[in-house]
This record gives C-alpha cells, structure tokens and sequence, in this order.
C-alpha cells in the first residue's frame, strides 16, 4: 500500500508535467494540423530560461517562471508569424509541416546547447527537503512545488476552456476549422491565443521538469514523447483529454514499475501510445468517428 | 598531420556516408516510394546490427550472420507493420518512434544479453582479423593500404548494389503499384490491387536494408551501444533524403555525402569555438537544411515535385 501511494505521488508529479506539456501540444495539432515536434524543445527552453532568471541572475523562482513563460510563449508568436502562417499559405501539407518541425526542433534544440553547453543544470530548489506523510509514505519539497504548481495552472486552463469565450472558440476551431469558421470565429485571432497558450503551458512544464528531473539540451526531447502518448490518450486535438491522459500515463508509468524494472517505465509508457491508437485512435473521451 | 591529406580521415568520413546511404535507401523505399513516414527506421538498423553482434560473438560465421541478421530487421518489419500500417500517416510515424524506442529501451535494459550500456563488445567478431589478412594480402602484391579501405569499398559497394536493386525493381510492376498507392490509395485498391500487402512489402524490404546497413554499422564501430540508435540516427536520415529528394535514389548518394561531411568532415577545420559548440552548430545546420528544404524545395534537389506526397 505504501509503495502505492508512494508510486501514485511520483506519477501525479510526472504526469503534471506530462498535462502541461500535452494541451497545447494537442491544441496545436487539432487547430493548426500541425504534429510539433519542436514542441519538447520549446519546454527546454522554458527550463533555461529559468536556469539563467533563477541561477545565473540570482532570482525568485517565482520570477524565473514568469520569465520561462513569457519566454516560451513569446516563441510560440514568433514562429507563428514567421514560419508556420507562411507555410499554411502555401498550401503545405500535414507531413511538410511536421518535417519541418523536426528541423526546428533541431535548431532549438542545439541553439541551446551551443548558448548552455550539454551539463547537467539545476535550479535554486531544496533537493533534499522531504516529509513523512504516515507510514513508509513520504513527499519531497520538488514533489509539492511540481504538483501544486502544476495543479493551479490545469484547473484554472481547465476552467479557461470550459467558460470563456476565447476557450470555447478553442474547442470549436479544434473540433473543426472550417465550420468555426463559417460561423464567424475570427480564426486569426484563436490561432495566437493558441500559441500563446501552448508557449506558455510548454514554458512551465520545462521548468517543473527541471525542478523535478535535471536538465540537458535533451530535456524536452526525452518528454517528448511520452507528452504525445498523452496527446493521443486523450484524443487528439481535445485539450481536456490531454490533460487527463497526462495524469493517467504519468501514473501508469510510475505504477509499473510495482511490477517491472523502473528503467522500462517510458517504454510502458509508449507501448500505452501505441495500444491506444491501434485499439481506440479517438483516445480514451473522443467518440468514435473517421480519425 | 595535415587532414585535408590525411586519408585516413576521409575514408572513415566517406564510410560513415555509405552506411547511412544503405540505411537512407531503405528509408526511400518506404517514404519516396510508398508514402510510408517511418520515423523508427533506426530500429531495424538496431536489430541488424544487434543480431549481427550477437550471433558474431557467439561463434556463427559471417556467412550465416549477415542473412540472418537482414532477415531478423526483415522480420522486425513484418512485425511492426502488421498492425500499423492501416493508421493514418501521422499516427504512423509516432508509433513507428515509439516503437523504435520500446526496442532500445529494452537493449539497453537487458545487459545480460546485449550488454547494455557497457556496450556489446567485439561485435565484428572475426572483421578485424578478415581486415588484416586482407591488408596483408595487399601488401604482399606490393600494394600499401590503409586499414580502413576494405570496409569503405565493402560499404560503397553495398550501396551500390542496394541502388541497382532498386533501379532494377523500379522497372518492374511491382514498384509501379507502389507508387500507385503513394499517389492514391483508393484508386490502387479500387483497382484490385492488394493496397496492404504492398505497403507490408515495402516495409519489409526498407527494413532488410536498414539491416543491412546495421551490419556494415557493426563492422564499422566494432562495438554496439544502445545510444548509437537513438531516433536522431532516423532524423538525420530524413535530412538526408530531404535534401537530396524524396523519390531520388541518387540524391540520397550526395545527401549522405554532403549531411556526412557536415557531422564528422568538418572536423578537420579549425573554429575558434569550444568542440562542444561546433557540434551544436553543425546540428543547427542539419535542422536549417531541412526546414529550408521543405519551405522552399520540398521535392529536395532531386526530386520531382509531382510525385512529391506530404499530405496524410
């Protein structure tokens, strides 16, 4: 029972980030028909945002988040104007805009690396802070501040999509471009909150991953694509679904390893990916339909 | 020594592009001519060279060794297919990776086997003493060679032959049903043609090159890391047959060779710049490559647009 509770506490701390990481990686896919493959790289890039805010500079966390966030989604407008609105101009396809991703993703990815160098960082947290809970169940001080963190921010993108006017047009654009549309969603304009939203969803989730794991240039790249599996767990394109799916497949992860070898828990988890999209490809809340 | 002369240098540069010419040429099958977006190419390498190593070490001969081990990344092919490749070309790809890294999760794991990440040592098993006799034969006929030249011209020569098997098979009806299928799937199928056992094909035969490849991999570094096969392997063989055209078996001959001479050819020049950030650097480049290839010349500089296929 300890040992459950113990592995349900990692996976909820794993899977936060796994969440953050999968909304907009899943909003972007379902409104943009874009499969970002940088999208990891983008979360690197919040966590060495706060490595130079939080470490180099000498700041607040606190202040370092915000800087990783408006960093990352910063970013995400960027590219957005410059590379990815050109593109759908030009009529490109769902491969060509994803292969071109992987080329960004490369570019981020290394630009990094050359500006950071490929150590081992870490930021300003107490790594050795824990807690009895009751029994052999314990909590450590990165666990709390990845959780709480992590779980302010979904309930309140949650609540986003759910009652505001911006987060319903979200759900529609996702749902289907071409009828949002027709229906007069000034499509322009959901596009940016997107990215925004994505960018600075994936900034957090960079930094939570470097306070809960160390970070490499490969930080985000290894999330990856355990961020996808939650993407397609919970449908593709739907936000709360990725949400959700994150949660579950950080559990999953952390639960199999009562049974296997820790060092295989991300393949269980993209052996889950890969059983969801041949048994259910709508995910786990899409209702069945041509996916 | 002076690098640009050194020849040895560029024979292990020259080798480095054959062997990713093989694995490419495996991937053209799949992606060029059958519309097939794998991005756990890597993987049947992996099985190619791990069954290569495995079966060298444990006293088979090279001769049973090497069809053993392309049937395997064949095999392997087969395996992955069967269930996936009725998905759309997007799902494809992920669960390609993921599978891709399910099996090396997995090398990396079982260290009693493939020696983990110690390493799989010796896996060219009897190559290097095969090298040495050959050298030695050279030398005997008053011919000096460096010890890397058996292998670039074995590696060259398999590319080659690889290519002509391809030329040869693209006069056939066979590689005209496929690219029916990359074209139109329905159309192919509405014409009675067996849509997915074509597409099973293809995937069998790019992975039995990619075997292939993970062979000539094995002779080459001597010793098999899981790290070696990591999916970055498979995205710089995408750079390469972006760049030298989807559908252009050619191309992917000088995009191997332009991409090898940018990861380990410009070793030789001198940056002002720490080896870490030059590294950085030239994987900045790959990354600019492919993104302006497909924003500008999707079809790479040898491909035709026409028979350029991007859309899932």
């Amino acid at each position: 029972m300890d040992q459950f509770l113990n592995t349900t506490i990692n996976g909820l701390s794993s899977g936060s980030i796994y969440a953050l990481g999968a909304i907009g990686l899943s909003l972007v896919y379902g409104i943009l028909k874009l499969v970002n493959f940088a999208h990891g790289d983008f979360m690197t890039l919040g966590g060495y945002v706060a490595f130079a805010v939080n470490v180099s500079a000498g700041m607040p966390l606190s202040v370092a988040i915000l800087a990783a966030v408006a960093a990352v989604a910063a970013l995400g407008l960027v590219l957005e104007y410059s590379v990815w609105a050109p593109m759908r101009r030009k009529g490109a396809g769902i491969m060509q805009l994803l292969l071109l991703s992987i080329g960004l993703a490369f570019v981020i990815r290394n630009m990094i690396l050359f500006e950071w160098g490929g150590d081992d960082r870490r930021l300003d947290v107490d790594q050795f802070q824990s807690w009895n809970l009751f029994g052999g169940v314990s909590i450590t001080a990165i666990q709390v501040t990845v959780i709480a963190t992590a779980g302010v921010v979904l309930v309140a993108v949650a609540t986003m999509l759910r009652t505001t006017l911006v987060g319903k047009t979200m759900r529609a654009l996702s749902d289907s471009f071409d009828l949002a549309e027709v229906s007069g969603v000034n499509t322009k304009r959901v596009v940016i909150y997107t990215w925004l939203l994505a960018g600075s969803l994936a900034g957090l989730a960079g930094v939570l991953a470097a306070i809960y794991t160390t970070l490499t240039p490969n930080t985000g790249w290894f999330l990856l694509l355990s961020v996808f599996a939650a993407v397609v767990l919970g449908g593709i394109g739907n936000a709360y679904g990725a949400l959700v799916g994150g949660l579950v497949l950080g559990l999953v992860q952390e639960w199999s390893t009562m049974l296997v070898r820790p060092t295989y828990k991300e393949a269980i988890g993209f052996l889950v990916l890969i059983l969801v999209l041949l048994v259910r490809p709508q995910g786990i809340f899409g209702q069945a339909r041509t996916v | 020594m002076d690098p640009l002369l050194a020849f040895g240098f560029w024979a292990f540069v020259l080798t480095f592009a054959g062997i990713y010419a093989v694995f490419v040429l495996g991937l053209q099958i799949e992606v060029g001519d059958t519309g097939l977006i794998n991005f756990g190419h890597v993987a049947f390498m992996a099985i190619g060279a791990y069954t290569t190593g495995l079966l060298l070490t444990n006293g088979v001969t090279v001769w049973i060794a090497i069809p053993v081990a392309i049937a395997a990344a064949a095999a392997g092919g087969l395996l992955l297919g069967l269930p996936t490749l009725r998905l759309r070309a997007d799902y494809f790809a992920i669960v390609t990776i993921a599978a891709g890294e399910i099996l090396r999760i997995t090398i990396q794991n079982e260290q009693g086997t493939t020696g983990g990440t110690q390493g799989l040592r010796s896996a060219s098993g009897p190559w290097r003493d095969f090298n040495r006799d050959v050298i030695d034969w050279f030398d005997g006929i008053g011919v000096e060679l460096d010890r890397r030249v058996p292998l670039l011209v074995i590696v060259w020569a398999s590319a080659l032959l690889v290519g002509l098997l391809l030329v040869v098979l693209g006069r056939t009806p066979w590689r005209r049903v496929l690219r029916a299928v990359r074209e139109n799937e329905d159309a192919a199928a509405a014409m009675g043609q067996p849509v997915f056992s074509y597409k099973l094909q293809a995937l069998a035969l790019g992975s039995a090159i990619a075997g292939l490849a993970g062979v000539l991999y094995t002779f080459f570094s001597t010793t098999l890391f899981p790290d070696n096969f990591e999916p970055i392997f498979t995205f710089v063989g995408f750079a390469i047959l972006i760049l030298g055209g989807i559908g252009s078996y050619f191309g992917v001959v000088v995009g191997s060779v332009v991409i090898a001479f940018i990861v380990s050819g410009t070793r030789f020049l001198d940056f002002p710049l720490d080896a870490d950030k030059v590294a950085a650097l030239r994987f900045v480049v790959i990354g600019l490559i492919i993104m302006g290839m497909m924003a500008f010349r999707p079809q790479g500089l040898f491909g035709k647009k026409e028979e350029l296929h991007l859309d899932a």
